[in-house]
């Protein structure tokens, strides 16, 4: 059955122009991040840690979760529409898989849209001259960290735009919460806030000393299980508004 | 008019639109408080100008996903609706246009005002040296309504021709990136060319100067007021109406 959700998820997205925003968007931070380590080789130096931290900065805190924001009220566009939500509650699958073959979804694309990003950044470090061999492996974990933050920022995303029935409005938090995320990680609380956790897994700062794996994962897990729960549990108990 | 725009705040109604705003307010009062948390000595001596420094960088990056918020939460009544066929027989089309520009003008102006409050009880709340020049803070509103304005008709125009609003939304993601990428160009002609985003930037009249990295002292420079650059605004505003008006007139209902 689940496989059943997901095929009809995907046929949902079909045709759909959101992995356009996935492919244009990412590049803007490369750009600007690439530029910028060139233009202030006197602070920074040229490899590919300093370039990172260029890459990453501004995607991190500002448009990862805003463009999360719009992927996740995308997923739940259709379903708000007209009295979609009836036939989706009145058809024999569970809310919880329903919820699931969302939040997978996002997953998905925000890894896509991560490793694009890395992609991207090994093409600007070669335009700055950053020599290949050099590329770091930790690239491989920034991925990996930045996928599990996207995935608890997804989970919040999804639960904010399932119950918001506004398009908009949960990109605008999507974009607050990344800003809010910045100070927040600045204070030290990081591991309590999923954005924060995004940037954090993405090493936006370039900083590695306080950042402790097993909890920023542990903390990942529980952010994804709260909010889906709410999300289910929303499902379960709220009535749906159609039309 | 009068009926159209009272008819547009009716419609507007419970939608927590102030929320948007008030959300972007909020934000950018949280970044001063955590950028000046413990201001220094050369912080207090310069916060005037630097808080008007600081917040044009601000609005770039935040207010064209903001503003994309707000014209698409105005916008999208119609596409729910399906409403756009029925007033069409009651009402010019582009009559709506303008009733959905002076709503969102009506909020835009209180965040520019509100802003400037905000700047200005800072400033005294962290003891900044010195008076504030009013006429700066004066123009800075000034110039900040008029960017947000020229952003949110761009983003409305979209927003009310196209019906997925995926697409205004994403404009708008990438407006925000251009106008932080725009701001750190050089080039002013690039940020007077690149739509209404980089205006944020070209009318900034507080630039930082002789920025020593070893011992971080700085000075800013009050620069000319950028009037030239603000004709060129009103141009991007002026082609963007003409544009929204012929999409409009020409949209298939």
């Amino acid at each position: 059955m689940f496989i059943r959700i997901m095929r009809a998820e995907r046929l949902k997205l079909r045709r759909s122009p959101v992995w356009l925003a996935f492919l244009i968007l990412p590049m803007f931070p490369a750009f600007f991040g690439s530029v910028n380590l060139l233009n202030n080789l006197g602070l920074l130096q040229l490899d590919w840690t300093h370039l990172w931290t260029q890459h990453s900065l501004f995607s991190s805190y500002f448009f990862y979760p805003a463009l999360t924001g719009v992927y996740c009220s995308y997923l739940w566009r259709l379903e708000h529409f007209d009295h979609n939500w009836n036939q989706v509650l009145s058809a024999p699958v569970s809310v919880t898989q329903v919820f699931l073959g969302k939040l997978i979804l996002a997953a998905l694309m925000t890894l896509l849209a991560q490793a694009w990003g890395i992609i991207l950044f090994a093409i600007g470090g070669l335009f700055c001259g950053i020599p290949l061999r050099t590329f770091p492996p930790e690239a491989a974990m920034w991925l990996l960290c930045g996928v599990c933050g996207g995935a608890a920022v997804s989970a919040f995303q999804l639960l904010m735009s399932l119950v918001i029935r506004s398009f908009a409005v949960p990109v605008g938090i999507a974009m607050a919460g990344g800003v809010l995320g910045l100070g927040i990680a600045a204070k030290g609380f990081g591991y309590f806030f999923p954005y924060s956790l995004l940037s954090m897994g993405m090493s936006a700062n370039g900083s590695d000393e306080e950042f402790v794996l097993p909890l920023f994962f542990a903390c990942c897990a529980v952010f994804i299980l709260l909010f889906s729960g709410l999300a289910v549990f929303y499902l379960k108990k709220h009535d749906v508004k159609t039309g | 008019m009068i009926t159209a725009v009272r008819m547009e705040c009716w419609k507007s109604r419970r939608r927590c639109l102030w929320l948007v705003c008030a959300a972007l307010l909020g934000v950018e009062l949280l970044w001063i408080f955590w950028s000046f948390h413990n201001p220094s000595q050369q912080e207090r001596e310069k916060g005037w100008s630097y808080l008007l420094y600081n917040m044009p960088l601000l609005n770039g990056i935040l207010f064209p996903v903001i503003g994309s918020v707000l014209a698409s939460r105005i916008a999208d009544v119609e596409h729910k609706g399906n409403t756009l066929k029925l007033l069409e027989t009651i009402q010019p089309k582009t009559q709506l246009l303008h009733a959905k520009l002076l709503l969102g003008a009506a909020y835009l102006l209180p965040i520019a005002v509100i802003q400037v409050f905000m700047l200005l009880g800072m400033g005294f709340f962290y003891h900044f040296y010195g008076q504030p020049a009013l006429t700066d803070y004066f123009e800075y509103a000034f110039f900040t309504f008029s960017s947000c304005f020229a952003v949110f008709a761009l983003q409305l125009v979209l927003s009310i021709t196209i019906k997925n609003q995926v697409i205004p939304l994403c404009i708008g993601l990438a407006g925000s990136f251009a106008a932080l990428l725009l701001m750190f160009l050089p080039s002013n002609l690039a940020r007077l060319l690149f739509g209404p985003y980089g205006f944020f930037g070209a009318l900034s009249f507080i630039y930082m100067s002789d920025w020593n990295p070893d011992t971080r002292v700085f000075t800013f420079i009050r620069t000319h007021t950028p009037w030239d650059n603000y004709a060129v605004l009103l141009a991007w505003v002026t082609a963007t109406y003409v544009l929204g008006h012929i999409l409009l007139k020409r949209k298939e209902l």
